[in-house]
């Protein structure tokens, strides 16, 4: 007879790829021979570590001690995040846990089939450097580059098989590198580069690393101030591929007038606006996006103090990407219900919609989406303008909203996840809703998110 | 007409159309042809290819997923509970059953069958402790209780996603 | 679980599943040497019916597999992961029908088989030239040299005909680097700027 407990292997691990990351895999494991070895794949396949586990050690064990103790788990290993390091006082101050780093960089030689290895962890990053060496399947590297001349040139020494760089708060001498690891490795792999609050990258940099890279797929450089708008417009007519782009708009430079540049592959938009009127700078960097004509799928825009969303930009919005635009997100601004009732009517591929929900206006919101044929998942966005504590959806709301936008699946509230299932027998559907525990997810807030 | 012979030795005639959701006798009839010799299927039961067929025939003409972007939207794919108001009352079966359908739609090469049956599977595991499932799948406890410890410990890390 | 009432004719039926398909891979192997890539072909995926779907819990009862792991290894290297005969079959049976499909130039198909091979072994070197092979005709020429280059280092064995693929995929492969290079360079010196062609 077939239970659960003589499936063959391959079928129990493949029943296990549906169970979500957290205590049901090691509830799992509990469970006998045959469940715990073929769970063992999908749980040390992806390993984060992050705030809480961090305050519990050396309390509960690590999964990198568990590595080390059991050096076969390492071969299933493929994505390491350390977001955060445990430390220990030492005198005065708080230094690195030594038994942590020890652990962790013995298991991290041991994985040799990580693809993915993400250290961003505010000081002394480069460490963990050293382990990856070797790593001849690494392909995505996210590191936290306050390094010192020294500690930066173990960079050119990493795997060229790199695909997806992502460089936070990088040094001068970090930047300074960047060209030459390109021209020494990367060039051969890179395709998505991330360049996030660098200060001393400048123009000069960016021009000699992406000049070596043509094929480039993503490149998104936030934060940095001597690379604002103005100089990302202009480099990027060395990566005609370039499909996903994000800048930020400068605080003190407007927008200077270009030479049409090769913008057509451009699917992913963001903007993060800095600039003191960024109603003058968005429309004025629209009328230079509209004079190449790209099929922009998903615009996300992020602005500060207190900036309306003008009623105006989405129009022009519209009538340059109405037909192509999927996903929209507005972050730290605010959006009127006119807005969104314009840009639901004139964006009939809409899927997704990411804003601050006006908790006062909830009704009016609900209604200016009626129009929106296809939208499918509405996030409601931390508005980091309004202070004050977190108010929630009512259930009451959420039904209200879904009753207005039958395509409507998904409301995302922080960390209350509501959906609707719909079927033909069941019009109305039932709501559902799920809590998902907030957490720093290693990803930034600029690239381009699913539907 | 497709002719195949299960197990059991009983013959079943099915559209190509159909029997091509399952990728095995898929790459078979476009690498050798068909003819109107039987396939042999020694490894499902009369019973569970009358399910299987009875699964192949609703979904078919459904677009097959494609190899290459099969691994990119894998983790979406598997991310997302939803089963549809046919799949689930197809699936809703007796657990013996239900693990024949896994089987079978795993050996038959047939992504979304066995997409439902793990996903189904899969549900019922969770939020449920050791000892719940256990019971629910009528599993033996093979630890020592010193492994158990241990294992627990080593893999405590996990709980917090 | 109860498995054990029902040993008699689960080990039965699993002997002559096995014998059945081994038959029927000695039957393509007969084939494909007399060139019927169509009969060879046929037999492969017969014998694929009868392997593919095994019942493994029954294997144990046959010897054809370890014993139950202990707690320690249960969490052990997949490679060393009991492999049985049958792992052993289904992977030559897959780089065989690479083999097929690389006579009937099916490239894709013969990337897909030699991937079949290569998930229960990714050591079987053949398999991975085949599969190089079938990437280049397909024009994948930066991913079939990568395997081929590993290939040399590896597996002294296969050295030789890596080297030869090498050397005839570059050929093709420096033609058209030839053409992108110049369109290339044409598009950046519209821009003018010098350092790019450095």
């Amino acid at each position: 007879m077939v239970s659960a407990d003589n499936l063959n292997l391959d079928v129990l691990e493949e029943i296990f790829a549906y169970i979500p990351r957290g205590p049901d895999l090691p509830a799992i494991a509990l469970v006998s021979r045959s469940f715990l070895e073929a769970v063992v794949p999908r749980l040390y396949a992806k390993i984060s570590f992050h705030l809480r586990q961090a305050k519990n050690f050396p309390d509960v064990k690590t999964p990198f001690g568990s590595i080390v103790a059991h050096p076969d788990l390492a071969i299933h290993v493929r994505s390491v995040d350390i977001l955060h390091v445990p430390q220990i006082r030492k005198g005065n101050i708080l230094i690195y846990h030594p038994l942590f780093i020890r652990e962790c960089k013995s298991a991290l030689q041991l994985c040799r089939n990580l693809t993915s290895f993400n250290a961003n962890v505010p000081r002394d990053a480069a460490i963990f450097l050293p382990s990856i060496k070797d790593k001849m399947r690494l392909e995505r590297l996210c590191v936290y580059a306050n390094f010192t001349t020294e500690q930066a040139l173990h960079l050119v020494s990493l795997p060229d098989t790199i695909k997806c760089l992502e460089i936070q708060m990088g040094s001068w001498s970090v930047a300074d590198i960047l060209p030459r690891w390109i021209r020494v490795s990367l060039y051969r792999t890179l395709r998505h580069l991330t360049l996030y609050m660098i200060t001393e990258l400048n123009e000069d940099v960016l021009e000699n690393a992406l000049s070596q890279v043509p094929n480039l797929k993503s490149l998104h450089v936030i934060g940095c101030p001597k690379a604002d708008h103005n100089v990302v417009l202009r480099v990027v007519r060395y990566t005609p591929e370039l499909h996903n782009l994000s800048f930020s708009t400068s605080e003190v430079n407007k927008f200077s007038s270009l030479t049409p540049s090769e913008l057509g592959s451009i699917r992913n938009l963001t903007i993060d606006s800095r600039s003191p009127d960024t109603q003058e700078m968005l429309m004025a960097l629209f009328q230079y996006l509209r004079i190449t004509y790209f099929p922009l799928v998903s615009f996300k825009l992020r602005a500060q103090k207190k900036f309306t969303v003008p009623f105006e930009f989405i129009k022009t919005l519209t009538e340059i990407y109405g037909h192509s635009l999927r996903r929209v997100s507005f972050l730290d601004c605010e959006v009127q219900a006119r807005t969104i009732e314009y840009l639901c009517k004139h964006c009939s591929g809409l899927e997704r919609l990411d804003l601050p929900l006006p908790m006062k206006e909830v009704g009016l919101i609900a209604e200016a989406i009626t129009s929106a044929k296809n939208l499918r998942t509405i996030v409601d966005v931390d508005n980091h303008v309004q202070h004050g504590p977190r108010t929630f959806l009512s259930p009451d709301s959420v039904e209200f909203f879904m009753d207005c936008a039958p395509s409507l699946r998904t409301i995302i509230d922080g960390n209350r996840f509501w959906t609707r299932q719909r079927s033909y027998y069941n019009p109305f559907g039932t709501l559902t809703l799920e809590r998902r525990p907030k957490r720093k997810s290693g990803t930034y807030w600029f690239l381009p998110q699913e539907v | 007409m497709v002719l195949l012979v299960t197990s059991d030795n009983e013959q079943f005639h099915a559209d190509k159309e159909v029997v091509e959701r399952s990728v095995l006798i898929k790459n078979m009839l476009e690498d050798v042809g068909e003819s109107d010799q039987p396939i042999p299927l020694p490894n499902v039961s009369s019973s569970v290819l009358k399910k299987v067929l009875e699964y192949c025939e609703h979904h078919r003409g459904e677009p097959l997923p494609s190899a290459e972007s099969e691994s990119n939207q894998d983790e979406t794919r598997k991310r997302t509970t939803d089963i549809s108001e046919w799949d689930q009352k197809f699936i809703t079966v007796d657990q013996e059953m239900l693990f024949e359908i896994i089987l079978a739609a795993n050996y038959l090469d047939i992504k979304s069958l066995l997409d439902v049956g793990c996903k189904t599977v899969a549900n019922m595991i969770k939020g449920k402790t050791p000892e719940e499932i256990r019971k629910l799948f009528n599993i033996v406890n093979d630890f020592t209780p010193e492994e158990e410890a241990q294992i627990k410990k080593e893999n405590e890390w996990a709980e917090d996603r | 679980m109860a498995s054990s009432d029902y040993v008699d004719p689960l080990r039965s039926s699993t002997e002559h599943k096995l014998n059945t398909a081994k038959t029927k891979k000695e039957d393509g192997d007969q084939a494909f040497k007399q060139g019927d890539t169509k009969a060879a072909l046929k037999a492969y995926h017969e014998s694929l019916m009868f392997l593919l779907g095994i019942d493994k819990s029954a294997l144990q009862s046959l010897g054809l597999s370890q014993p139950l792991p202990s707690a320690s290894d249960a969490t052990k290297d997949p490679k060393t992961k009991e492999r049985t005969e049958i792992d052993e079959i289904i992977e030559k049976i897959y780089a065989n029908m690479a083999a097929c499909h690389i006579k009937n130039q099916n490239w894709k198909r013969a990337v897909e088989t030699a991937d079949k091979a290569l998930q229960k072994n990714e050591e079987n070197y053949k398999a991975l030239f085949r599969k190089a092979k079938a990437l280049g005709e397909q024009g994948f020429f930066e991913k079939a040299s990568k395997i081929l280059e590993d290939i040399k280092s590896k597996s002294p064995a296969d050295a030789a005909s890596a080297t030869t693929e090498l050397a005839r995929l570059k050929v093709i492969d420096d033609e058209r680097e030839r053409a992108h290079k110049q369109k290339l360079k044409g598009f950046l010196n519209r821009k003018k700027d010098d350092k790019a062609t450095d």
